[in-house]
């Protein structure tokens, strides 16, 4: 039988330490916590299967970006396949990468849920990520309650 | 004075060659962790990475961070005196909303020009800043919920 699970998507930086604090809590309401994992860096939290997808953005170079992008969807398009097909998957949370948007859209289509937490680093624009995720989560939440005026659906978590 | 300067992963070499052209370096005693930088600090030693990050935010009376938002946030969790320092040379300039946040409630120095440096750097010993208070994450429990985790 599929082991009844969720899938995290973090990447290196922030969005690792946001998904690390996150688990630390989800820890100590649920001991038993299991998932599989997606990130541009190796398995950072012992999950039961991890993919590396290649980082979509490049921090210095903006002409790499349109190539990367496509290579990185098609990356997660098929990670996200492989884990639908081999785990019993309820949702996906994702602490703000742009390489959860291809498996969101697809955990859409499938009737699944979507949360994405909004990277605590905007106080007072969207990220690129957020922008789309924005349109695509079930859940959206704000870490700074002043992002609310910019995503009025949003719901404010505090901060992780 | 222990000063430790961190970039986190994002490479910062005009930062570190802005600190070495700072006098006054015989009371500070300096470490910088580099990143995946070119220029190599000449002054104080260095590292690139380390897994023990927290003994450096232990050691240091000063930090100089650039302004990720997860090591700002850890160090305002410390309660550490920082100098956040704007990364202007990346092409997102996201990070300007947290070193304005910083700057605006008096939790650190900020930095927004590389020539601000020096200055603030004199300035740091005397500053007192706003004791930093997390608003606290409450939406484990709707996570759980939501997700359907057992």
């Amino acid at each position: 039988m599929r082991t009844h699970t969720f899938l995290a998507i973090y990447s290196k930086g922030g969005h690792k330490e946001e998904m690390d604090r996150l688990l630390t809590l989800l820890k100590q309401l649920k001991p038993k916590l299991k998932f599989v994992s997606i990130a541009d860096m190796p398995d950072c939290f012992d999950a039961m299967e991890h993919f590396i997808c290649p980082e979509p953005r490049d921090k210095f170079n903006k002409w790499s970006m349109p190539f990367r992008q496509i290579y990185s969807s098609c990356t997660t398009f098929i990670q996200t396949l492989y884990l639908l097909k081999n785990y019993k998957i309820s949702g996906l949370i994702s602490t703000g990468t742009s390489m959860v948007i291809i498996p969101a859209l697809l955990f859409r289509l499938l009737n699944k849920k979507v949360i994405h937490i909004e990277d605590w680093s905007r106080f007072n624009t969207r990220s690129y990520t957020g922008k789309i995720m924005y349109y695509i989560a079930d859940t959206f939440y704000v870490q700074n309650k002043s992002l609310l005026k910019k995503y009025p659906k949003a719901v404010y978590s505090g901060r992780l | 004075m222990n000063i430790f300067t961190t970039v986190g992963n994002t490479r910062f070499d005009a930062l570190f060659e802005e600190i070495d052209k700072i006098e006054n370096h015989q009371k500070w005693q300096l470490i910088h962790q580099i990143s995946d930088g070119q220029y190599l600090p000449k002054k104080g030693s260095y590292f690139r990475f380390v897994d023990n990050i927290d003994q450096y935010y232990a050691d240091a009376d000063i930090v100089i961070t650039h302004g990720g938002a997860g090591t700002i946030f850890k160090l305002l969790e410390l309660g550490k005196k920082i100098i956040v320092v704007l990364n202007s040379h990346r092409l997102d300039p996201h990070q300007t909303e947290i070193v304005n946040y910083i700057h605006d409630n008096e939790y650190g120095l900020a930095c927004f020009d590389l020539g601000q440096l020096p200055g603030l750097l004199n300035k740091i010993t005397d500053f007192s800043p706003t004791k930093y208070k997390k608003p606290a994450f409450f939406k484990t429990a709707d996570i759980i919920e939501i997700l359907d985790i057992m």
